[in-house]
């Protein structure tokens, strides 16, 4: 199933990837929702919190023994092995990506490169998108929780 | 006295190129297109029999001696070795240093100038109009006269056994206003004279001391003349922007801040660092004061911005960055960030802060902040994360700030220069200075309660009492916002800490909703 969507995922954004808008400057991200985010949808789906794990952070003991070798050491935060979006909008089903973004990645590509915007995207809000069935998808407008 | 000195004046410059009556008719026959460069004291550029006039000074100099100041003693005036301007075309080549002067003093500076044999001659030229004349006069009005007086510079004299000998005094005169060639017939050679004025024996001493006598022997000079030849030509005079006590605090300043070779070179040649003398003469040389003036001097040298006043550094990547730095400066720079941390506990201030950008920090870094290192805390931005509103990114910068204060409180208690080593007894320790904020790190540093993610006991210590501060100083830099986007702004970077999550969800998802549409509603500041 995972593999699936992962497909459909590439094969959207291979065919789409001539065709969007050069204006908007945002940037999309087509995800598969199991391995990497954590979707947690209001029950009205009025407001989504995205939360996608870091790499070099998906497992839990990875994380456990990171945290442990933090505890001795006041200064630094606690690590965080989370990115955090939100979206305070109902998520819109689109027909068509045409026009959306000025670039469209996998969610995991976006990991790999360290969560770096293609250097042509300005905005300072995201599109998610998540592939359903029969070339329609879920379409949400989210914010990136910075840390500082 | 320091009032007659030169003050912060001008970059080591020649004036000749514009002064085209001066001497024009020799120039324009024996160094027609010269060349001119600035040669750094000990250039490998400089010629072998230059550098050995050097080594010898080298090895005549004492402690008495700083490494880039020759006194000659016999004439009282002291060269500034750092840098030369070097003057050639074809055979031609000379050097020229400049002397620490009054302003009313006539211009003094040392050439060195090739012989026929490829050795150099020094000359000390003095000009016939002081650095004041220079600005004050018009053109018409300066002298045009200068006198060469050869030297022998026999500087390995200076520490050697006692030694005497014999010298004159030659000077070159410009003719039409001496007149002693009239009737000569030769006016060929009538444009320069070269008058032996004065005689000297002079005995070297070395009792501990660099120090010698003069016996004058009046009457033993007799005129000659003669062409003043392709090698002795003056430019225009060299200014060294120094006076001499100005360069030994900056000689001694350089020596206490530990500068390398090639940052005390740059440290004793730019007026700049008559401001990090100042700054650590004001703060009387303390451990802290030294950090941060060896931090400016390298900043400035890299061609940063420093704020002695509020001893901040603006890195030339934050400073050129129209975004940061016109918020930094609508803000009203260091001053006013002083006075809302100010306005919030006395204590508070923005000192020894650098303010730096970077284009590699992660996307979901707006921007962080560094714990001290010997005293400097360092705030970096995301180059790439400021296609936000300029409010948001004023928020990132008070919030920024709010933690280095925070780790300068810790610094003032822990009285070290970083942190480094710091442990949980040592925060314990530290309650009754700063109760509140050791309470937020004992209290939530590894406790982070289940079903929330960590965040730093600042952010905790920040959410519950620091809102307020970024709200005010929000406000102050535009008030054109409802309330409720400041208050909605105050909580950014800050919503894994307990106090946001004592908010109910609906509070949650209204400060979220009024930040997304604050951020999507307005003009980037980038």
């Amino acid at each position: 199933m995972i593999g699936k969507i992962f497909f459909m995922c590439t094969v959207t954004i291979f065919f789409i990837s001539k065709s969007w808008s050069q204006d908007n400057g945002k940037l999309c991200v087509c995800f598969d929702q199991s391995k990497y985010m954590d979707v947690r949808l209001r029950s009205d789906s009025t407001y989504t919190d995205f939360k996608v794990v870091k790499e070099g952070f998906e497992s839990k003991i990875k994380r456990a023994r990171t945290t442990e070798k933090s505890k001795n050491n006041f200064l630094e935060a606690d690590p965080e092995f989370y990115l955090h979006f939100y979206s305070v909008e109902k998520p819109d089903v689109i027909e068509s990506v045409v026009g959306l973004c000025q670039e469209l990645v996998e969610l995991n590509k976006f990991r790999k490169s360290n969560y770096k915007k293609p250097s042509n995207t300005f905005s300072n809000t995201f599109i998610f998108l998540k592939k359903l069935p029969g070339d329609r998808y879920l379409k949400w407008e989210v914010m990136l929780e910075p840390e500082e | 006295m320091k009032k007659n000195y030169f003050l912060l004046l001008v970059v080591i410059a020649f004036y000749a190129c514009s002064k085209e009556e001066y001497n024009s008719v020799e120039d324009e026959k024996l160094v027609p297109e010269y060349s001119v460069e600035n040669v750094m004291f000990k250039n490998k550029k400089m010629p072998s029999s230059l550098k050995n006039i050097f080594s010898k000074i080298e090895e005549g100099r004492n402690e008495i001696f700083n490494d880039s100041i020759l006194y000659l003693e016999e004439y009282d005036v002291e060269v500034v070795l750092t840098s030369s301007f070097n003057v050639s075309k074809g055979s031609y080549d000379s050097y020229t240093f400049p002397t620490i002067q009054r302003l009313d003093e006539p211009i003094k500076n040392l050439l060195f100038s090739k012989n026929k044999n490829g050795d150099y001659d020094a000359y000390l030229v003095e000009y016939g109009y002081s650095k004041n004349d220079l600005t004050e006069l018009d053109f018409e009005e300066i002298p045009k006269k200068f006198k060469i007086t050869p030297l022998q510079l026999d500087l390995t004299a200076l520490t050697k056994q006692p030694i005497s000998y014999f010298f004159c005094t030659y000077e070159y005169f410009w003719t039409p206003d001496q007149g002693q060639l009239v009737g000569v017939g030769n006016t060929e050679l009538g444009r320069w004279v070269l008058i032996a004025r004065q005689c000297f024996t002079i005995t070297y001493e070395n009792n501990g001391t660099v120090g010698f006598t003069i016996d004058y022997e009046e009457g033993t000079a007799n005129y000659s003349t003669g062409s003043i030849g392709v090698a002795t030509i003056p430019m225009d005079p060299v200014i060294t922007p120094f006076d001499d006590e100005e360069m030994a605090r900056m000689e001694y300043v350089a020596g206490i801040l530990g500068l390398n070779n090639v940052q005390k070179s740059w440290f004793k040649t730019h007026v700049q660092s008559l401001a990090v003398v100042n700054f650590l003469e004001e703060n009387a040389f303390s451990a802290e004061a030294v950090a941060f003036g060896k931090k400016a001097t390298l900043a400035l040298i890299h061609g940063d911005y420093v704020d002695f006043s509020y001893q901040v550094i603006l890195s030339e990547s934050f400073k050129n960055n129209s975004c940061l730095n016109g918020v930094y400066q609508d803000m009203g720079n260091a001053s006013a960030f002083n006075t809302y941390l100010n306005n919030f506990d006395g204590d508070m201030s923005v000192a020894n802060l650098t303010f730096d950008s970077s284009p590699t920090l992660p996307v979901n870094i707006n921007a962080e902040t560094s714990a001290p290192e010997n005293y400097m805390i360092t705030i970096t931005f995301n180059e790439n994360n400021l296609t936000r509103p300029r409010l948001s990114v004023a928020r990132t910068l008070i919030h920024e700030i709010i933690h280095a204060e925070m780790f300068r409180k810790l610094l003032s208690v822990w009285q070290h220069p970083s942190l480094d080593g710091i442990t949980y007894t040592d925060i314990v320790a530290m309650k009754e200075d700063y109760p509140g904020l050791v309470d937020y790190y004992t209290r939530w540093k590894n406790n982070v309660p289940q079903g929330m993610d960590a965040t730093s006991a600042q952010h905790q210590a920040m959410a519950q009492h620091y809102r307020n501060v970024i709200i005010n100083s929000l406000k102050e830099f535009d008030d054109s916002y409802s309330d409720d986007v400041y208050e909605a702004l105050s909580w950014v970077g800050l919503k894994n800490s307990i106090a946001w999550n004592n908010l109910s969800q609906a509070q949650k998802n209204s400060i979220n909703s009024t930040l997304y549409n604050f951020e999507n509603n307005n003009q980037n500041c980038q």
